[in-house]
């Protein structure tokens, strides 16, 4: 059943622009942004494309999210698939593997970047691999955090807003408790910093933990958002 | 209970489960280190050095907002203080806080990167493991290690303010954790067994007796810096023969403009250093104004490995004769010309290891009061220093840094990138957004 509604909610996100014009904005931006640290620095380096590409997905991933939920409730359709027998944690996993995969899909050709490293130097392609690991967890939690934001208002703009500031918090986390003491409570929960680790090259348990548990913990919250909507 | 409420419960459990997942995965975390040349890991040597800390220990580290080496001192930090959580640390803008850098002697502008514990404060100078480790060492042996300057020779003075004295090099010393004493080697050759290393800053008169006494003291597993220079006539390789070491006269002349001081190639900058030296990586680029050249003949001792540090440029030679600067093959030596090198010569005495470092320089105005400060002629000495002196189990820390790899851009490159990333990538998604549009709108 899972993998029914994930394949009807990527039919569903791939005939609409949403994508498309999301993923132009993503790359124009990325593209443009990375070309330039390419030219000021002229050195082989993956690592400044990961905390570029992860700021841009803060801000396309509620857009690719925002319809899960919300869409389903303004139109009535969600009452409908309440109906029948689905039971609703295959019904937050599937809508979350679709925007997750749409996020993926969306991602992948930034591996352009590596072919212009390749073409004109020698990139260390364990940056490449962990980096880009990293950004695929990320944009894990980012879609979970989605599904949340989506599942507990009917307004997809209201979504897209909710989920966006969740992520901002969550990406600035580290912000301040930097300036007065390390290892404080808040730098724990900062992606940011978790995917400065990635983009290093470093594979670290605790991140890859922290990442999925983060997701874990979204599609939870969304799942008992979405009972309550049942069982009002 | 409602059903309403006991969903909810059950959530909260789960949650609740899930902070203490992650709280247990952080406790057990295990990285891998994907990069070529390891450099997200600290070395060994560091390890053991840091897990020796068993106070608290806090690190104040002092760059500019936006100053690139912030982040790099951040993480280099967070790797120490992941080894031990006795070591912490606080990112200080000095523009915001100048009376506290004043307070630990850092310099507002340069920045840099205050080691405390208890009262014992330390100095690094740059964000780099080689540094940071060093200070920490520093910090626990507990006490500055005693450096004596040799005199009674002629030897550069740590009292004179002139050009060519040394109480530049003396603050140096101190802010690094070091005393410099002078020793007069003129009434007793013996050198005070509280030295913990000698610098022998170019003697203009014979050593006489004194060259035995610094030898004994060399052999008894002394560490000595010698710079010597082309304004003295002293003849130093009897004392450094022993070591694979010598000295070469005349004076190097730099022929590559892009290597030496404007119109003068009696001043050969050295900017990147091939040496298998552990230090001198990610030195930075320093001068000598007036060198001899240094020479490494082949000695064949037990436990004894030489290196050169510093090297001038192929197009370099070693003139001869000053008053006629012109290549003569018959005479003059041709570049690369080392300027600087180091010896080690370790040994098992009655079960312990004995260890004898020598490092010797062509030039001793780089680290004079006039020149001390320029380009990275200060860092050159302390690192060399550090080498020389520091306990057995620090002198191999050398940080597996990143390779430098280049990106060879031209503009038509360039274009092709920003083509390509810019252009090509997104036009494709709108070319298929509006594929899918047509598709819909045909139906």
């Amino acid at each position: 059943m899972t993998l029914a509604i994930a394949r009807k909610d990527l039919a569903v996100l791939w005939a609409s622009p949403i994508p498309w014009v999301a993923g132009a904005f993503f790359h124009f931006v990325l593209g443009l942004l990375y070309a330039s640290e390419l030219v000021a620095r002229r050195q082989a380096l993956i690592q400044p494309l990961f905390p570029l590409a992860g700021f841009l997905l803060l801000i396309i991933v509620p857009i690719l999210t925002m319809r899960s939920f919300a869409e389903e409730a303004r139109s009535g359709t969600l009452d409908l698939l309440q109906a029948v027998p689905v039971d609703t944690r295959s019904l937050i996993v599937g809508k979350w593997v679709a925007t997750w995969i749409t996020a993926l899909v969306a991602l992948a050709p930034s591996g352009a970047a590596v072919i212009v490293l390749v073409l004109f130097g020698n990139p260390d392609p364990g940056p490449i691999v962990s980096g880009y690991l990293g950004l695929a967890l990320m944009a894990a939690a980012l879609a979970a955090i989605g599904v949340f934001a989506s599942s507990v208002t009917s307004s997809q703009p209201v979504a897209a807003v909710i989920a966006f500031f969740i992520s901002l918090i969550l990406w600035f986390a580290h912000v301040g408790s930097q300036t007065i003491v390390t290892g404080s409570f808040l730098a724990h929960f900062s992606i940011s910093e978790r995917l400065r680790s990635f983009a290093a090259g470093i594979i670290d348990t605790a991140d890859v933990g922290f990442l999925l548990i983060l997701s874990i913990a979204a599609l939870v919250a969304a799942a008992t958002a979405v009972d309550a909507r049942r069982l009002r | 209970m409602t059903s309403f409420r006991k969903r909810l419960a059950s959530a909260l459990i789960v949650l609740a489960a899930l902070a203490g997942a992650d709280f247990g995965i952080h406790r057990v975390r295990h990285q891998f280190d994907l990069t070529a040349e390891h450099s997200q890991t600290l070395t060994d040597q560091t390890v053991e050095i840091v897990q020796r800390i068993h106070q608290p220990v806090k690190v104040s580290v002092f760059f500019a907002r936006g100053d690139p080496d912030r982040v790099s001192a951040a993480s280099l930090l967070l790797r120490y203080r992941r080894l031990n959580r006795r070591i912490d640390f606080r990112l200080i803008d000095p523009a915001q806080a100048p009376a506290e850098a004043e307070r630990l002697g850092i310099d507002p502008v340069f920045g840099g990167l205050a080691v405390m514990q208890d009262d014992h404060l330390e100095r690094a100078s740059t964000p780099t493991e080689q540094d940071m480790t060093a200070a920490l060492a520093r910090l626990l042996r507990g006490k500055p290690s005693s450096v004596c300057l040799t005199s009674g020779h002629g030897e550069a003075s740590a009292e004179s303010t002139l050009g060519d004295g040394f109480t530049s090099t003396a603050s140096l010393l101190a802010q690094n954790g070091y005393r410099l004493q002078t020793i007069d080697l003129l009434t007793s050759s013996e050198v005070p067994s509280s030295c913990e290393a000698i610098i022998v800053a170019n003697p203009t008169a014979p050593l006489g007796t004194a060259e035995s006494g610094i030898g004994r003291y060399l052999a008894a597993a002394g560490r000595a810096l010698i710079l010597a220079d082309p304004a003295s006539t002293v003849n130093l390789n009897d004392l450094l023969r022993p070591y694979g070491l010598g000295i070469e006269r005349g004076i190097v002349l730099e022929n590559d403009p892009d290597l030496h001081f404007p119109d003068d190639p009696a001043r050969p900058v050295i900017v990147s250093y091939r040496s298998s030296l552990p230090f001198a990586r990610r030195l930075p680029p320093a001068f000598f104004p007036g060198a001899e050249a240094i020479t490494m003949p082949n000695v064949h001792v037990s436990g004894l490995s030489v290196a050169g540090l510093a090297q001038t440029s192929p197009r370099s030679y070693l003139e001869r004769e000053p008053l006629q600067p012109s290549f003569d093959s018959k005479v003059d030596i041709p570049g690369p010309i080392t300027l600087a090198a180091g010896a080690d010569l370790s040994g098992n005495f009655e079960g312990k290891v004995r260890r004898t470092r020598v490092m010797v320089f062509g030039d001793v105005d780089f680290a004079s009061n006039a020149f001390l400060n320029e380009a990275g002629n200060s860092t050159l000495l302390i690192r060399a220093l550090d080498w020389a002196i520091i306990e057995e189990e620090l002198v191999t820390v050398s940080a597996n840094l990143p390779a430098v790899r280049p990106l060879e851009l031209t503009e038509g490159r360039i274009s092709y990138a920003r083509f390509l990333l810019a252009g090509v990538v997104p036009g494709l998604f709108l070319l298929g957004g509006a594929g899918v549009w047509a598709a819909r709108r045909s139906r």
